[in-house]
């Protein structure tokens, strides 16, 4: 057992600081938020400057985690270009791979995943895009909600439903539909209470003609491929919490520190930095643990689910407890914006309610009476 | 008399459901509305608790208490301006704006940045007829009065005052400024004990806008979890979901029945800690409850979480309230190394 990152992570995770220190200025941070605008000129410069390395996954997670610290709406913005290219890469075929995914990898392209509806979040199997074969191609109608990047992404990799079945969760499919196919129309939603340098919005179908070579795998496997993904997924969401945490937790110790070394102040203000601490090192080991798992192709769904749970736990305990000891000098500054960043991580890639469901169903113990 | 009480409660809850809750979403944007102002003053609630012959309401505390509970369930933000106004009011009860303040045509508040701010503010000094000096985080900064402290005094500011307002994570329906002072038109009102004084009494007040601030969006959680399903069942039915709600609900009605059955120091000092404790907890259940919408402004849930953060942090610091409590539990000091 290792618990360190090897030389060349931590040489990656140096390079993702020294640009996260560069460009995620208090100023910068704070324009992208006021004004919920996605920082593509920032997302260009980090492509172009070569920082980001799509080969290892293990970077994928430090890279996440990094930028999260020093920044979420930002740092989630730099890496969501290519959010959910594992449908794809898992399940595609490989024209599919060709035509999109590469253009997404040499940042030609962004994309999206969209599964959410208006009336089901938690609730997947509950749908009710439909997707109707036609000939060669199939009709689909229906809404997508909180869809990230639904304003900017160049194509979604959506998830329909093309038959009704005994089970729910059968009878769906992944469909890759471009923003260009007609009928598609995003809505972007304003007012969140925080990353508001990611892009959100509401979609809408009306007889969108989709070739039937976009469709990803088999039909009817799309529920399957979709909970597949969020196993993997949920590890970054997992590391984006963790980055969260900890760059609150540095930020409300150095305001502390003004004042003096942390071991001049209160007893209970030293025992809420030590809990802080505390959590933050046991989400770390979950987040890798998880990650670890996935990487070395052997996931632990109910570790992953342990993972994302507790991280994002955790990034909410630490911003609310952090502005308890740091009072107004917290609440002024960029500790405000983590506060609100840190309440969507119990909420996106499946909320608590639901990792502990995962949790709960896929947990193995041993025959001990 | 508790009849009275409730006879209150239903006109203030009226009020609120009726002149609030409609513009509630945008005085997170852009403020309170001054024809809002109006109103709440005509309601008598501007000088709630002063006597009828200096042109006040003349309600006690529980009545007082009922109006900041009741306007903080649509609007935190709201309830903590009354909060305000009224605290510069007992303060400067013959103050000549009075009319105008009671009004609602201007604002009035009192600058309590110096027992929330961590860090040490420079002090005003006020020599030859000048008060100058700089303050950081002050509420409702941009008010036409402001009563603030040297330390040894107080003063109602009525010009000279350059505030600037900065970002801030709740309470947005007033701004919290920066405050630049270099006035000539001031007045001493009276002594810095004096307002410390007030404040200390406040707890029981305070404890209502957290408690209205919990119910409030404990309400809507409520709402919600009876109409939204999920896996074909509505969300309320859940045990989880049924467990947080109701353990939630319960406090506050524990909470309540306590503040408005007991009086001193010990029992408001109380209600207003478990009252914040309260707020930092029903505000988080009740926006996870509400899931994705419950992160979006339209559906006016995120502020209650904002709120309940921000007003942890103005009205949070405990040392005042755990020396009572040390008194009643302890006999003597503790907790204070």
């Amino acid at each position: 057992m290792n618990f360190e990152l090897d030389e060349s992570q931590k040489e990656f995770r140096k390079k993702v600081e020294e640009f996260a220190r560069r460009e995620f200025t208090e100023e910068a941070a704070s324009k992208y938020d006021l004004q919920e605008k996605y920082p593509d000129e920032v997302v260009r410069k980090m492509l172009s400057e070569g920082v980001f390395d799509y080969s290892n996954p293990w970077n994928i997670l430090v890279a996440t985690e990094t930028f999260c610290k020093y920044d979420a709406g930002m740092g989630i913005s730099m890496l969501v270009p290519f959010f959910g290219n594992e449908v794809i890469a898992l399940f595609g075929n490989d024209e599919q791979k060709k035509k999109y995914l590469s253009r997404v990898f040499s940042g030609q392209a962004k994309m999206g995943l969209a599964v959410t509806e208006p009336g089901g979040g938690s609730d997947v199997a509950n749908i009710k895009t439909t997707a109707v074969k036609e000939g060669d191609h199939y009709i689909l109608n229906g809404s997508k909600m909180f869809i990230t990047n639904g304003d900017i992404a160049d194509f979604f990799v959506l998830l329909a439903r093309t038959s009704v079945e005994k089970k729910k969760h059968q009878g769906m499919s992944v469909f890759i539909v471009e923003r260009n196919f007609e009928g598609f129309k995003s809505n972007k939603i304003h007012g969140k209470l925080g990353v508001r340098a990611t892009d959100t919005a509401e979609l809408t179908l009306e007889n969108v003609k989709v070739p039937e070579e976009n469709l990803v795998g088999e039909p009817g496997r799309g529920f399957y491929y979709i909970m597949t993904f969020f196993d993997i997924s949920r590890a970054y969401v997992a590391a984006q919490a963790l980055g969260i945490a900890e760059g609150i937790l540095e930020r409300a110790v150095n305001i502390l520190q003004k004042d003096g070394p942390l071991t001049s102040q209160p007893e209970r203000v030293q025992f809420t930095i030590a809990d802080m601490a505390t959590r933050i090192e046991a989400a770390k080991l979950l987040t890798y643990e998880a990650a670890s798992f996935i990487f070395n192709f052997n996931p632990n769904p109910a570790v992953t689910s342990m993972a994302k749970a507790y991280a994002a736990e955790t990034a909410v305990y630490v911003s609310r407890k952090a502005m308890e000891i740091t009072g107004v000098d917290g609440l002024t500054s960029s500790m405000e914006r983590s506060f609100r960043d840190a309440k969507i991580m119990e909420i996106w890639e499946g909320t608590s309610e639901i990792e502990k469901l995962v949790i709960a169903r896929m947990l193995k113990v041993g025959d001990t009476q | 008399m508790m009849e009275e009480y409730e006879i209150l409660r239903n006109t203030v809850r009226e009020f609120a459901t009726k002149e609030i809750e409609p513009v509630s979403k945008d005085i997170e944007l852009n403020g309170i509305q001054r024809q809002l102002k109006e109103k709440i003053a005509g309601q008598g609630f501007i000088g709630a608790t002063l006597p009828a012959e200096k042109g006040g309401a003349g309600l006690d505390e529980n009545g007082y208490m009922i109006i900041l509970e009741e306007t903080a369930k649509a609007s935190p933000s709201v309830s903590t301006w009354i909060f305000l106004t009224n605290l510069y009011l007992k303060l400067y009860p013959d103050t000549d704006q009075k009319e105008r303040i009671m009004s609602g045509s201007v604002d009035a508040t009192v600058d309590i940045s110096p027992y929330y701010l961590r860090s040490k503010t420079n002090p005003l000094t006020v020599t030859g007829g000048k008060l100058t000096g700089r303050r950081t985080g002050v509420i409702n900064g941009t008010a036409s009065s402001i009563i603030v402290s040297d330390g040894t005094n107080i003063y109602a500011v009525n010009s000279g005052m350059h505030a600037e307002s900065r970002n801030h994570l709740g309470l947005r329906g007033m701004d919290l400024s920066d405050i630049d002072f270099d006035s000539s038109s001031y007045e001493k009102v009276g002594s810095e004990e004096k307002l410390r004084m007030e404040l200390k009494k406040s707890d029981g007040e305070i404890a209502s806008i957290f408690l209205g601030l919990a119910d409030g969006t404990m309400q809507k959680a409520i709402d919600y979890s009876k109409v939204r399903t999920a896996f074909d069942h509505p969300l309320k039915d859940y045990t989880p979901i049924f467990d947080e709600i109701v353990n939630a609900r319960t406090q506050i009605d524990l909470i309540r029945f306590y503040l408005y059955g007991n009086q001193g120091e010990y029992a408001r000092a109380l209600c207003k800690v478990k009252a914040k404790d309260i707020a930092l907890t029903a505000s988080r259940s009740s926006l996870q409850i509400h899931g994705g919408y419950g992160y979006i402004h339209d559906f006016g849930i995120e502020k209650y979480y904002r709120d309940a953060m921000a007003l942890a942090v103005y009205f949070g610091d405990d040392s005042w309230e755990n020396g009572v409590i040390s008194q009643t539990v302890m006999g003597e000091k503790g907790g204070i190394i």
